[in-house]
């Protein structure tokens, strides 16, 4: 499983995306150094809320996780060289599983080391917990939209487009507004499990998911689209 | 006496269908050990029947077994198969070897690093094992392709226009690889749009025009069958009454067509007779030839003569 997982990172990072990504997770780290040094009236707690919220968990972490994982077979779909994988005596787990796994590092582990030291930045009361609290809730996002976009990226054409309405449409408006379908936002799991490791941190939100839902929903996300991949990749036609 | 060989591949009635088109259209066909061809026009069918036998794609309708088990989601068979399909995309920032010892580590290949480099030499690549395959041409990238194909030592290969892209020396020296392959005793299926390119390649031909079987046999017995057929000829003359008096009466002529005032169409079954003939009676009537032309030699005209049945 090493050599695919090691190919997907080297066609993953190797690509232009890469630059994009890297400027987008500069963000947060940005904003909080413009924090420090300027002149603000808001209290160093809200600002790292505020940053966490809004900027990393609703939209850099979706966007990276998105062109990452859409990508972990899109590629493949698209360039046609699905087939040297496939032609392969290897069980179909083996190669989505790499493939996921590099889409987690490539793109998880720089957002979370993002959020880490925004919030580790903006220092204030029990700052090292709040930034450990906010690395490991992006960690469990970035694994459930790992799941989510790598099957998407292997089941449809249309995966960015599909992955920006769940992201900008469901998970921002719908989902954040309707307390019925909180547990169908991997945006919403995230901020819980924030909030759970840290109950000082985005105490503001209103009906939040306790941890151990948000770890347990997060959990059914990843192995049921796992499992959708390895099915999709076991049926499909390789071009 | 001895038994004959067991098939490598049975291809049992097998079709497949895209939204309406036929890509395949009830096909049988097995393949033994040796180089067999699949050969046929662009478009009949081939590549997506080696896509059906390689486990790529679900046929529609019938069977594929290799060596006796069904292809299709049984990734364990690929132990057995070396599969180099049509396209020739291939990972561009890896070097050829990386890609080769790639093949190697997926195939679980014991010795990695022996493998690939014996899988190189084959195909002659030594010297530019570590460069990028992105900058390889196209020939170059077609032979590395065929390296990692063969790293794991399959008793099968499949390969799926293997020649394309190459220039007449390496098409030479990859025919000679995939002969020396079949003499240790390999089942090797080759497609190919090119009659003359598996004349000295394959032992059998499978003939396929618009996604059915048109014949089998081998190059002799395929080549008889085009032979057989009519040939239609364009000859253009400074008195084309006079040379059709004098063709009519040719045995091997079929027919014989005025066309405006300087041309005459000729059909005939045996061309080789016609070839001796048409000078002949030219110089009996006087008559001066400005032009020979076939008028139906293309493969594809070849290829539909067979699969209409009469060059059955």
């Amino acid at each position: 499983m090493t050599a695919i997982f090691g190919l997907t990172v080297r066609q993953l990072a190797g690509s232009r995306r890469l630059w994009l990504v890297l400027g987008l997770v500069s963000l947060p780290v940005l904003a909080a150094v413009v924090f420090r040094v300027g002149d603000s009236t808001t209290t160093s707690a809200r600002f790292a809320d505020n940053v966490t919220r809004t900027l990393v968990a609703s939209a850099i972490l979706p966007l990276v996780m998105l062109l990452f994982a859409t990508s972990a077979f899109g590629n493949e779909l698209v360039d046609r060289t699905l087939g040297y994988l496939a032609l392969k005596p290897i069980a179909r787990w083996r190669i989505v599983l790499p493939k996921l796994a590099a889409a987690f590092v490539v793109g998880g582990i720089p957002v979370a080391v993002s959020g880490f030291l925004a919030v580790a930045l903006v220092g204030g009361g029990g700052a090292l917990r709040g930034a450990l609290a906010t690395g490991a809730g992006l960690l469990v996002g970035a694994a459930a939209y790992a799941a989510l976009f790598t099957w998407a990226g292997l089941a449809t054409r249309h995966a960015l487009l599909i992955g920006l309405v769940y992201v900008f449409v469901w998970e921002a408006t719908l989902a954040a507004y309707l307390d019925g379908i909180r547990f169908l936002s991997i945006r919403r799991y995230t901020l819980a499990v924030i909030h759970g490791l840290d109950g000082a941190r985005l105490a503001t939100i209103e009906n939040p998911l306790s941890a151990g839902a948000a770890l347990v929903a997060a959990a059914i996300v990843i192995a049921g689209f796992t499992a959708l991949t390895v099915r999709k990749l076991v049926r499909m036609d390789v071009p | 006496m001895s038994a004959p060989p067991e098939p490598t591949i049975v291809v049992d009635g097998v079709s497949k269908w895209f939204s309406g088109v036929v890509a395949v259209s009830d096909v049988s066909l097995v393949v033994e050990p040796g180089v067999t061809a699949l050969l046929g026009p662009n478009g009949a069918g081939k590549t997506t029947l080696l896509r059906a036998i390689g486990g790529l794609t679900q046929p529609s309708q019938g069977t594929v077994t290799v060596f006796g088990e069904r292809m299709r989601r049984n990734p364990a068979l690929y132990r057995r198969i070396g599969y180099m399909p049509e396209h020739e995309s291939v990972y561009d920032f890896l070097t050829g070897r990386q890609f080769v010892e790639l093949g190697a580590r997926l195939h679980g290949v014991a010795d990695v690093a022996g493998a690939s480099s014996r899988a190189i030499e084959i195909v002659d690549l030594a010297e530019h094992q570590d460069r990028r395959l992105g900058g390889y041409s196209r020939g170059m990238r077609q032979r590395m392709r065929l390296a990692a194909t063969l790293v794991h030592d399959p008793p099968l290969l499949v390969l799926d226009e293997p020649l394309s892209g190459t220039d007449p020396a390496q098409r030479l020296h990859l025919r000679d690889v995939i002969r020396a392959l079949a003499a240790e005793g390999r089942t090797i299926l080759v497609s190919s749009h090119i009659l003359e390119e598996v004349d000295e390649l394959a032992d059998r031909i499978h003939l396929m025009v618009s996604g059915k079987l048109a014949a089998s046999g081998d190059y002799r017995a395929i080549r008889q069958k085009l032979d057989d057929r009519p040939f239609l000829v364009r000859v253009d003359c400074a008195d084309p009454r006079a040379l059709a008096a004098g063709l009519v009466r040719v045995e091997a002529v079929e027919s014989v067509e005025i066309t405006g005032t300087t041309g005459v169409r000729v059909r005939s079954r045996d061309v080789s007779s016609l070839q001796r003939a048409l000078p002949a009676v030219a110089r009996d009537r006087g008559v001066r030839l400005t032009r020979v032309e076939p008028l139906d030699d293309s493969l594809e005209s070849v290829f539909e003569y067979l699969a209409s049945g009469t060059g059955r």
